[in-house]
């Protein structure tokens, strides 16, 4: 099935789609058991994008609309001491993404079309400018005993080695609050799936592209042929975090090449009062036979208006192991974290840190950066206010920032939020790249009813390199259950 | 850094701490000021409790009431099924022993208010000033007295210390989640632990989080779950520990709307101009991008179409270069191959395989250069046995290093 074909049959799918809401939305037909959600979600952003020392520029006018319906009904009685009721759900999402905007070289008099395959002189593959993708198409069955759950279809699947998009299915059992089981197994999301995929949560570091028809693959020879990645995994969770709990998990994704990642995970968990906590995890690659992940995290609470943290992480940037990328020298990254934050009332918080990042580049020396950062949260006459500020010095250059958020109701349908910042920042690498910006944002939430809000922004920032920019959006939210 | 970046950077700092601090002055005497009715009570959520107003006074601790069964005056209690259920004494019912402050032709403040919170503020039928009346909201949560009662639960188990605070009851003697998990959670839970037991659901069993006044958060002691302005970092270790936790309010959806990179997620994450500064900070914290950002679909079509990748287009390709000189970044001090070890996340937004492997490939000017690890020669059997496509890109035929990679 070529692109074409694909987006068709996605865009016959959303038209689908739509007819089933309006049904839904008329309340047609339906059993009084039978619970309709209707998430709609349109996004309009208009903005420009230029890159210092280009003559090129995007004028993007972005719409994004998101369209889902899930339909839920309970498959028997209540179970007994108001434990969920057994349901089987089933929702379908989908997403179109049209940028409106032009490529063009604005020094000449000349539009380059990067979607347009016969042009060959700005012809891009990646680039599109219809996405039609469906993220969720699944069935599932909740609320069974023992906090049972299972799910078929296209869904997100969570790990301590990170997110995935499959077409499978995924499951899990909790038997007791000492013992849980999760597992899952499918094929991995990627931008060539079937019915419309997104890249985001594929494995990094291989192009993989359906080209469109025409361009033959000697013309990107950096593009390779789509293939089905597997992934499998699950995770056993045993005893209770009021004393000790212990995940271990395992994750494997292949494909025909081989392996793309082997991970194993470990977490432990200790939180004995609500005043302290103490975490552990790491995630080990069992193809590189190294550690991918690590992390520790203490919190203490002397009281309930004052807690302290303190969190190491150690981290090793990963690629799939069908790329060149695995097996060049990536240095580990470690980050340590001390902060305090004092909340004497629901309308106060105010809060400090300061962290530090080390790598180390063997012969090449060391890199290190220290930061502070520190944020205040009220509610007062009114106004709610969100203050932060952050600063890193060292060897990735100087990075300062302040931000103050205001909002505050105007009448009980609308609520005014306006914004403002200042960075500084330097990037040691490239010549010219300093400067200080200062933005502005102005929005209005209009609350249209209680399912319904719209979103005005208008956003404007200044600074010696790119000069103004201005955004515009614009989001209206609908989420209404029949 | 350079002298100007340090004195820039500490204004910013010193400007940001003169902010916090006089707004957390600003802020902690305005809510003094305007009165937090749960300003005490961080425990009981103002969500599923909201603030109430026009208690009736009573002495819980005075002897007489002490020597009393709560539901003497509380009537009712042990068969309400609902939390709306409302169970304030009645006239009747405080009458039998206060029946000489209740005639109605001596109202003043001293007799009326002696159990009417905030007597005189309020406005009567005749205009003269009178009992406020109450306003309790209903509670956003599923209680039953009932039950509770005829499984023994004592009142003074949720209704903690009401009995020895004087005056008017409040927020502070209303159950805690923490309080309820005695029961309801923990190792060994005696009562439903079911998130919609108690919290208020919605039609597909997901607990309803998002209201009018504001969204219901969890409670900074469950499971590391407290949605502090640090969660936008610490939520990832969380939803993967307690991805079932989470689900019980979030949707798949309310992950994706932001980690799939297609609406911009507000201020919090890319406050400013952040086209101008995203280089710098993408270097600082490339695995925190790719979270939402695939380099290789989202980062590489922009820069590509923006003619500063290797595989722009002719016409859009920038004629200036990107990165430093080759004399420091090729040759000399050899930067980029600094850079690659650094962040090859970074690398990885512009540059595809070929790029590399047109160098360090074994037919590449660079192929004297290893960019692999120390020590890789001695793992490389099992990596070649895994998978060799990254074998084949550089080294062609991998024959020859099955040889070598043993």
């Amino acid at each position: 099935m070529s692109r074409s074909e694909l987006t068709r049959s996605v865009a016959t799918a959303f038209a689908l789609l739509v007819f089933g809401v309006a049904v839904v939305g008329s309340g047609v037909g339906l059993a009084r058991a039978d619970d309709f959600h209707i998430d709609s979600d349109t996004a309009f952003q208009a903005y420009e994008v230029r890159s210092p020392g280009t003559a090129v520029f995007m004028a993007r006018r972005r719409l994004l609309q998101t369209l889902a319906l899930t339909w839920s009904r309970p498959v028997a009685e209540p179970a007994v001491g108001d434990e969920p009721t057994p349901r089987v759900a089933a929702s379908l999402r989908l997403r179109l993404d049209q940028d409106f905007g032009q490529t063009c070289l604005i020094d000449r008099d000349y539009c380059a079309r990067a979607t347009e395959s016969g042009a060959r002189g700005s012809y891009q593959p990646l680039a599109s400018d219809t996405d039609v993708d469906a993220p969720e198409a699944w069935v599932e069955l909740r609320g069974l005993p023992a906090a049972g759950r299972l799910r078929l279809g296209r869904h997100l699947s969570f790990g301590p080695a990170g997110m995935l998009r499959l077409d499978g299915a995924s499951g899990h059992v909790a038997p007791s609050a000492w013992l849980s089981f999760q597992a899952f197994g499918g094929a991995v999301v990627r931008q060539t799936s079937l019915a419309g995929g997104v890249g985001t949560f594929e494995p990094q570091g291989i192009v993989r592209r359906d080209l469109d028809d025409g361009v033959s693959p000697e013309r990107v020879p950096w593009i390779d042929e789509p293939t089905t990645t597997w992934a499998a995994g699950g995770t056993v969770s045993l005893g209770h975090a009021r004393y000790l709990q212990a995940r271990v998990g395992y994750r494997h994704i292949l494909e025909d090449a081989g392996n793309v990642a082997a991970t194993g995970a470990l977490t432990l968990t200790s939180n004995p009062v609500p005043a302290f906590s103490v975490t552990a995890r790491g995630v080990w690659d069992f193809i590189g036979a190294g550690v991918q992940d690590a992390q520790a995290e203490v919190t203490v609470a002397p009281h309930e208006t004052l807690s302290f943290r303190a969190r190491a992480e150690h981290h090793v940037p990963r690629f799939d192991y069908g790329s060149i990328w695995m097996y060049f020298d990536l240095v580990p990254i470690t980050e340590g974290l001390l902060s305090a934050t004092f909340h004497p009332t629901r309308r106060f918080e105010v809060g400090v840190g300061a962290r530090a990042r080390y790598a180390s580049l063997g012969a090449q020396g060391e890199e290190q950066d220290v930061g502070f950062e520190g944020h205040g949260l009220f509610r007062a006459l009114g106004f709610d206010v969100a203050l932060s500020g952050s600063t890193w010095g060292g060897d990735l250059g100087p990075v300062a920032s302040v931000l103050v958020d205001i909002q505050r109701p105007i009448v009980w349908w609308a609520r005014l939020d306006a914004r403002a910042s200042v960075w500084h920042f330097d990037d040691p690498l490239r010549e010219g790249l300093y400067g200080t910006s200062v933005a502005e944002a102005l929005g209005v939430i209009f609350t249209l009813s209680e399912p319904t809000t719209l979103r005005l922004d208008f956003e404007h920032s200044y600074n010696r390199v790119a000069g103004n920019r201005f955004r515009f959006i614009a989001h209206l939210s609908v989420d209404v259950w029949r | 850094m350079s002298r100007r970046s340090a004195v820039l950077s500490a204004s910013g700092v010193l400007v940001m701490l003169v902010a916090l601090v006089s707004g957390a002055f600003v802020a902690f005497f305005g809510a003094r000021a305007a009165g937090d009715a749960h300003s005490g009570d961080l425990s009981v959520s103002p969500i599923v409790f909201p603030a109430a107003e026009g208690f009736i006074r009573a002495a819980h601790d005075h002897p007489a009431h002490q020597r009393l069964r709560c539901e003497r005056c509380h009537v009712g209690a042990t068969d309400s099924t609902r939390a709306a259920d409302v169970l304030a004494p009645r006239e009747e019912n405080c009458g039998s022993c206060h029946d000489d402050l209740m005639d109605r032709r001596l109202a003043s403040a001293e007799r009326c208010g002696y159990c009417h919170e905030g007597y005189g503020t309020g406005e009567g039928a005749r205009g003269e000033s009178a009992v406020r009346l109450p306003d309790r909201p209903q509670p956003r949560i599923h209680f039953s007295h009932q039950v509770h009662a005829r499984n023994g639960v004592r009142c003074l188990a949720c209704h903690a210390r009401v009995d020895q605070e004087g005056d008017v009851p409040g927020a502070r003697h209303l159950p805690t989640m923490e309080s309820c998990h005695r029961c309801h959670g923990g190792p060994s839970p005696t009562a439903p632990s079911a998130c919609a037991t108690c919290h208020v659901a919605l039609p597909d069993g997901r607990v309803r989080s998002h209201f009018p006044e504001g969204n219901l958060d969890p409670p900074a002691w469950l499971m590391d779950m407290n949605h502090d302005p640090d969660f936008l970092v610490r939520h990832r270790w969380v939803g993967a520990d307690n991805g079932e936790a989470c689900a019980s309010c979030h949707e798949e959806n309310d992950c994706s709307d932001c980690h799939d990179g297609r609406i911009r997620p507000g201020n919090r994450v890319h406050p400013n101009d952040y086209l101008t500064i995203h280089p710098q900070m993408a270097r600082r914290d490339d695995h925190q991008c790719t979270s939402c950002h695939s380099t290789q679909s989202f980062c590489l079509e922009c820069h590509a179409r923006l003619g500063i990748s290797s595989i722009s287009a002719p016409d859009v390709r920038s004629p200036s270069r990107y990165h430093p000189p080759p004399s420091v970044w090729l040759r000399g001090p050899v930067l980029h191959g600094r850079e690659a070890r650094r962040s090859m996340t970074t690398c990885t937004s512009c540059h595809t395989e070929n790029d590399c492997v047109g160098c360090h490939g074994v037919s590449g000017i660079g192929s004297g250069i290893s960019p692999h690890p120390p020590g890789f020669r001695a793992n490389c059997g099992r990596l070649l046995r895994s998978n060799d496509r990254a074998c084949r890109s550089c080294h062609g035929d991998t024959a020859a290093l099955a040889a070598i990679c043993r």
